[in-house]
């Protein structure tokens, strides 16, 4: 959890609290930032650590049927992106790793 | 008796016409072929008095190949401007053979929604299946010709069972109207049938399989037709099942929970199709006036932003060659325009108020609410908090921004080269974001296309301040659990594993390694290498294949399990039929 975020997320609860009060339209005062909260909270423990240990492989694991990391048939085609003076940008190559690697997670 | 000026009132004779001319005239005359057709079946639509109908007779049966009612036409109006922003989206991409499928299909989904009786609801919906297929099979490379395949065989499979509940529909009553079913032995086969289409869990893998693979241009018609159709027919034939509405309720998490996990930003939407038709499927299990009219809203919606959506992430696809979040990141500066109409189709699947999806989405969910109450609802609130998680924060984070900021302005270097997109693209995305906040902003042109009165007004003080407070902790929440939602470079398994590797796992063999090998009878050998000779043929007949045909062991289940089941419909039908 990005505790950086806690001050700010306490304290827009107190707000929406108050404001389902005044409006009176919520079942419940904070009904809709405990949705928000909680229900992306049990989707994102679902999604990215429950589920993963059951369903989530290599990206190769069907073999034949991964794609390429640059997918040039439907690349648009034309020159690669040329600097002002026409000359190509040092990022010419299709391949070209990304900064820090592929894999964020 | 039909005749042949009357049959010309539907608006499925232009897009079929042009879909024959495209195969035949040069590319340029296809490119005017591929909007000029949509176009004219929207004045059709236009012309076409609500409630008309167009008897036929084949044999000794009475059919009605067009019958134009409320729900009928909702369907073939969105039908068609699908077709149009779709075909203007790959007008510089496109080949005439991609446009050729991609009317075909567009015809035969708008044959399916005005068909009033199963016969030609049956015809068309074959053909549609066919066609969509070629559609995959256009992309002409090893995985999509694979993916096309396993599409064919599952939509196949639907297709008998499909005809298998017609023929039993008839040979039980008599009559091939198609209208709402009771719960019967022959209803429960074309539910099936529809199910699959609707991609219900859990015969849904085709769609998250499938539609990635295709061109850039061919997911955004994908997105438009098999799934909608056939939430028109579940409409149609099912409304009240009540089976539906918990099939639904559990589509739409499930698909949310995918999306999460996923990095491929194609099969990410893809998932979100299964949410969203979720909600669909729901709305129908409910069966009031106000929730048919709450599905059908949605659909309509849903193929304006999800077309939307899949035009964006195509332009990133087109642009920069990748389609993996891992693989992207620091697009902004270089594709603004595509990010910001990419964002009202995000917005509007999360339900913003002044977005389409606001209007939809909250009908349907209110029809539920008052047949079934707040746990049914809580249920669906929580999959649209998992919408915006993924298409309108996770997604776009991760493409657009990611590690590399805002990434760098025209001009500067990058990290791997980002092309221009044509304005064609640019136009269509337009004209899809114009749509989605047009309905938004004035929902009663939507509610007009509505089959029945019921509508919810949306547009309440607590409404709105519910919703932006759902999102804006839906924000929050995105931010406090930034680093676990951080794209990771993995597969998802999904049930299509049954008939992908299990096959291999159950024979021992590797990964990849056909199934008829050393060992094998000759004849089995033989006879394989036969369907493999005539599928090659095919395939470089039909869609001009360079890259090698798809391997037999890829299908061999499902093919199985449709002859399988085929040899069981022949006898059912040669009994019942004696």
């Amino acid at each position: 959890v990005n505790v950086r975020a806690l001050p700010w997320v306490g304290a827009a609860v107190v707000v929406s609290v108050v404001i389902d009060l005044v409006i009176g339209y919520s079942p419940v005062p904070g009904y809709a930032a405990a949705l928000g909260l909680v229900g992306g909270g049990a989707l994102t423990v679902a999604g990215k650590v429950l589920l993963p240990k059951l369903v989530s492989r290599a990206p190769d694991y069907y073999p034949l049927d991964e794609a390429p990391a640059v997918q040039t048939d439907v690349l648009a085609t034309g020159p690669d992106p040329r600097d002002a003076d026409g000359r190509p940008l040092p990022d010419g190559t299709l391949d070209a790793p990304r900064p820090g690697g592929g894999d964020r997670g | 008796v039909a005749t042949v000026v009357d049959l010309l009132l539907h608006p499925a004779v232009p897009l079929a016409v042009a879909a024959v001319l495209c195969f035949v005239v040069p590319s340029r005359i296809s490119r005017v072929l591929v909007v000029a057709a949509p176009v004219v079946a929207l004045v059709q639509l236009a012309l076409l008095e609500p409630g008309t109908t167009v008897p036929a007779t084949f044999h000794t049966f009475d059919l009605e190949v067009l019958r134009a009612d409320g729900l009928a036409l909702a369907f073939a109006w969105i039908f068609a401007i699908a077709a149009l922003l779709s075909g203007t989206f790959g007008l510089a991409t496109q080949s005439p053979r991609e446009r050729c499928a991609a009317l075909a299909y567009a015809a035969a989904a708008m044959g399916v929604v005005l068909a009033g009786d199963l016969m030609t609801f049956f015809i068309a919906w074959e053909i549609k299946a066919i066609a969509s297929t070629l559609l995959i099979l256009q992309r002409r490379t090893g995985d999509a010709g694979r993916a096309g395949m396993r599409y064919l065989f599952v939509h196949v499979l639907g297709g008998k069972l499909l005809l298998a509940g017609v023929l039993w529909h008839l040979a039980t009553t008599g009559s091939l109207a198609f209208e709402a079913f009771e719960v019967t032995g022959p209803a429960i086969l074309i539910l099936l049938a529809c199910a699959i289409n609707a991609a219900v869990i859990p015969l849904h893998a085709w769609l998250p399989d499938a539609y990635p693979r295709a061109t850039v241009a061919g997911t955004v018609f994908l997105s438009a037709y098999t799934t909608k159709a056939a939430v028109y027919a579940l409409a149609r034939g099912f409304a009240g099942f009540e089976v539906l509405l918990y099939a639904g309720i559990f589509m739409t998490l499930f698909g949310v929970t995918y999306a999460i996990l996923e990095d491929d930003i194609r099969r990410l939407l893809s998932y979100h199709i299964v949410s969203q038709v979720g909600f669909m499927v729901a709305a129908i299990g409910v069966g009031t006036e106000l929730a048919i009219n709450g599905a059908t809203a949605h659909a309509f919606a849903h193929i304006l932003y999800k077309g939307l959506l899949l035009m964006g992430t195509g332009a990133v696809l087109h642009a920069t060659g990748r389609s993996r979040s891992t693989q992207l990141g620091g697009l902004y500066h270089r594709m603004k325009p595509t990010f910001v109409l990419y964002m009202v189709g995000a917005l509007s699947i999360s339900s913003l108020p002044l977005f389409s999806g606001f209007i939809s989405k909250e009908m349907a969910v209110q029809a539920i609410s008052y047949e079934y109450g707040y746990a049914a609802v809580v249920l669906l609130k929580v999959a649209s908090v998992g919408t915006f998680l993924s298409t309108g924060l996770k997604l776009p984070h991760a493409t657009f921004f990611g590690d590399l900021g805002a990434g760098p302005r025209a001009g500067e270097p990058a990290p791997f080269p980002i092309r221009r997109i044509p304005m064609s693209m640019y136009a269509a995305m337009g004209g899809a974001a114009v749509l989605n906040l047009v309905l938004g902003v004035r929902p009663q042109l939507l509610y007009d296309l509505l089959p029945f009165d019921e509508i919810y007004g949306v547009y309440t003080l607590g409404k709105v301040t519910e919703t932006l407070l759902l999102l804006g902790f839906t924000a929050l929440a995105f931010w406090l659990y930034f680093d676990v939602l951080a794209p990771k470079a993995k597969f998802s398994l999904d049930t299509d594993w049954v008939y992908r590797r299990f096959p291999q796992a159950l024979r021992g063999r590797a990964p990849g390694e056909p199934l008829v090998g050393e060992g094998t009878p000759r004849v089995i050998t033989d006879a394989t290498q036969g369907l493999v000779r005539a599928r090659t043929a095919v395939l470089e007949r039909v869609v001009g294949a360079q890259a090698p045909p798809p391997p037999i062991a890829a299908t061999w289940l499902l093919g199985v399990a449709v002859v399988g089941v085929g040899l069981i419909f022949l006898l059912l039908s040669l009994g019942g039929g004696s």
